[in-house]
């Protein structure tokens, strides 16, 4: 965690670019020196990297995560405000992945070497294959232009049906990559000489497969969960563009274009540690899923 | 479906277990192995006709792709302009093609770098060791497990937007992937008994890792090159989408189609197609990559 936020702040610090030359309009003519003398001491700017990036982590720590030159407030406040929109969007798209992918990667599994099986998988290659804001144009221009089912973009609180796209958008593009996973876990399961003995104790197939084979083939679906989460941050950020959803995607994408780089270094950070955490949630869960692993 | 034959795999370990040799597979071997994997002929088909296309765009394309012709601006699909033209008149097939040639060089020269920096770091990491090898993995796993384009996204905020830069973000994250795996492939390798064989016939370390290590380390390495290649053209139009990539007025898929998202309404064609030549190129990658998987390492198989 703590070399994530050095390389991070590293990273956005170190590069060329100064974050005045941009808030300065040239076109204004010459700024008085001294006012942005007086600029660079307000946001610490004068001060050597090392002291920056210890200020940046103490204030980081309590919460404060620096200032933003463009909205003149606080990065915390201006993150936090976006926050909720895309965790809304992330959720409802994990749901999407995780209901279709497991489904799908199970069904192509049992049904191994048949159409059924081919035909998923297929679609499941294209899926990984198909760039995720051009999946959400396609389906932009069919269920909004075409078909009028949908409201193109945008975003009302409370309001489901502009959510729908999104997460659609996002949740299959993942529902693909855990459909291929969780097919090969299933696999190699139903191999193993318990499911033979499972199936010869007379137990229904739906027992054996949901009771013996899912159960032990989630450790590797468990895994690739936790990487999809990530895939699901930087998903939003795309996502969050096409459909003109106000999250902290698109607060990164637009605070780049603005050079407002302490809230790109507050959004990614915050992507960061959700990472963090919730590959430390697949962890724990590894320990309910199989009684062997001990930390 | 991906057919092989699974019996040839067992020949093959068999005798490696018997003369222990390495793991390497005659020209003619991978050849017949190759040809009979239906996905990775179809991938390699596919990705040969992308690369063609965009190498002879000059020659293929009727129009200009970057000068303006205003008074065919938006115009549908017709027998002159195949796939429709864009706001600023100019054809998208002749745009696509030229757009090829960005995603291809991308593709390469990122994946180029990656497998030099990752290769290396892999090898050093595998074979030293001890506080190098602590050291090094820690390294890797940190590039490998954070979210790959957040961290492209990150540079470029901060190098701007632009193709170069694209090279260096992407090459940033891409070493990884690779170094991962040359290391796994070096810790399986270094205590084999023709390691062991070499080294007592007098070899230096220098020559065991480039003569005897490196060249078992070629199979996983052409696989997770094709498959990163497709990462890296992927990422490129991600990025470019975004506004981070390829500025205009050179084609590039990606920034096709951060301009065509604005005329999804009127103008359809801007969007289905420069997407379409992005989706089939992808997809011949990972079939070939998935293939070459299948038939340079048969454990692996599913």
């Amino acid at each position: 965690m703590l070399g994530i936020s050095l390389v991070i702040f590293l990273v956005m610090n170190v590069m060329p670019g100064d974050p005045l030359a941009i808030l300065v309009d040239p076109k204004l003519g010459n700024l008085d020196p001294k006012a942005v003398e007086l600029m660079r001491a307000k946001w610490g700017l004068d001060q050597p990297l090392y002291v920056q990036y210890l200020t940046f982590l103490k204030n980081a720590l309590h919460g404060d995560l620096g200032y933003s030159y463009r909205f003149d407030q606080s990065v915390t406040w201006v993150v936090l405000e976006r926050f909720p929109a895309t965790i809304e969007l992330a959720l409802a798209a994990w749901i999407i992945a995780t209901l279709l992918g497991t489904t799908a990667g199970v069904s192509a599994a049992v049904r191994h070497q048949t159409w059924f099986d081919t035909g998923s998988m297929l679609v499941a290659l294209i899926g990984v294959s198909m760039p995720v804001f051009w999946l959400g144009l396609m389906l932009m221009y069919v269920l909004a232009v075409r078909l009028h089912l949908l409201p193109p973009s945008g975003y009302e609180g409370g309001d489901l049906r502009y959510l729908v796209m999104p997460a659609l958008t996002l949740g299959l593009a993942s529902a693909a990559v855990v459909a291929r996973v969780t097919r090969s876990a299933m696999l190699n399961v139903i191999r193993n000489e318990y499911i033979t003995t499972a199936r010869s104790k007379g137990l229904s197939e739906r027992v054996v497969i949901y009771r013996h084979a899912l159960r032990n083939a989630m450790i590797p679906v468990t895994t690739i969960m936790g990487i999809q989460v990530g895939s699901l941050l930087s998903g939003a950020v795309v996502t969050e563009t096409v459909f003109s959803w106000p999250g902290l995607g698109r607060l990164v994408i637009d605070s780049i274009m603005f050079r407002d780089l302490p809230v790109v270094q507050g959004c990614v950070l915050l992507f960061a540690v959700i990472f963090v955490l919730s590959n430390l949630v697949v962890d724990v869960f590894y320990a309910y899923l199989d009684p062997r692993i001990r930390y | 479906m991906t057919g092989g034959n699974p019996t040839t795999g067992k020949v093959i370990e068999g005798r490696e277990a018997f003369v222990e040799v390495s793991s390497r597979l005659s020209y003619r071997q991978f050849w017949r192995r190759f040809a009979k994997n239906r996905g990775a002929v179809a991938g390699l088909a596919i990705t040969l006709t992308m690369a063609l296309l965009a190498i002879f765009a000059p020659f293929l394309s009727p129009h200009d792709p970057i000068n303006s012709n205003l008074a065919d601006a938006l115009r549908p699909p017709s027998q002159e302009y195949r796939l429709g033209t864009d706001n600023l008149g100019r054809d998208v097939l002749t745009r696509i093609l030229y757009g090829g040639r960005i995603s291809l060089t991308v593709g390469l020269i990122v994946q180029g770098i990656s497998v030099t920096i990752g290769t290396m770091v892999g090898l050093i990491s595998g074979f030293a060791g001890g506080r190098v090898d602590d050291l090094l993995n820690g390294l890797i796993n940190a590039v490998y497990a954070f979210p790959s384009l957040l961290f492209a996204i990150a540079v470029l905020a901060v190098l701007g937007p632009g193709l170069y830069n694209i090279f260096v973000a992407l090459g940033l994250v891409g070493w990884a992937t690779v170094a991962r795996l040359v290391r796994g492939e070096v810790l399986s390798l270094k205590n084999r008994e023709f390691i062991e064989s070499a080294r007592a016939a007098g070899a230096s370390n220098p020559r065991v890792l480039l003569r005897h290590i490196l060249p078992n380390c070629f199979g996983p390495i052409v696989v997770v090159g094709t498959l990163g290649v497709a990462t890296a053209i992927l990422s490129e139009a991600t990025l470019s989408f975004l506004g981070l990539g390829t500025q205009p007025p050179t084609p590039s898929w990606g920034s096709m189609l951060s301009r065509g998202r604005e005329y999804v309404w009127s103008a359809p064609w801007l969007t289905v197609f420069p997407g379409l030549a992005i989706l089939l190129t992808i997809l011949g990658l990972n079939l070939l990559g998935d293939g070459l998987r299948d038939v340079l390492d048969p454990r692996l198989r599913q």
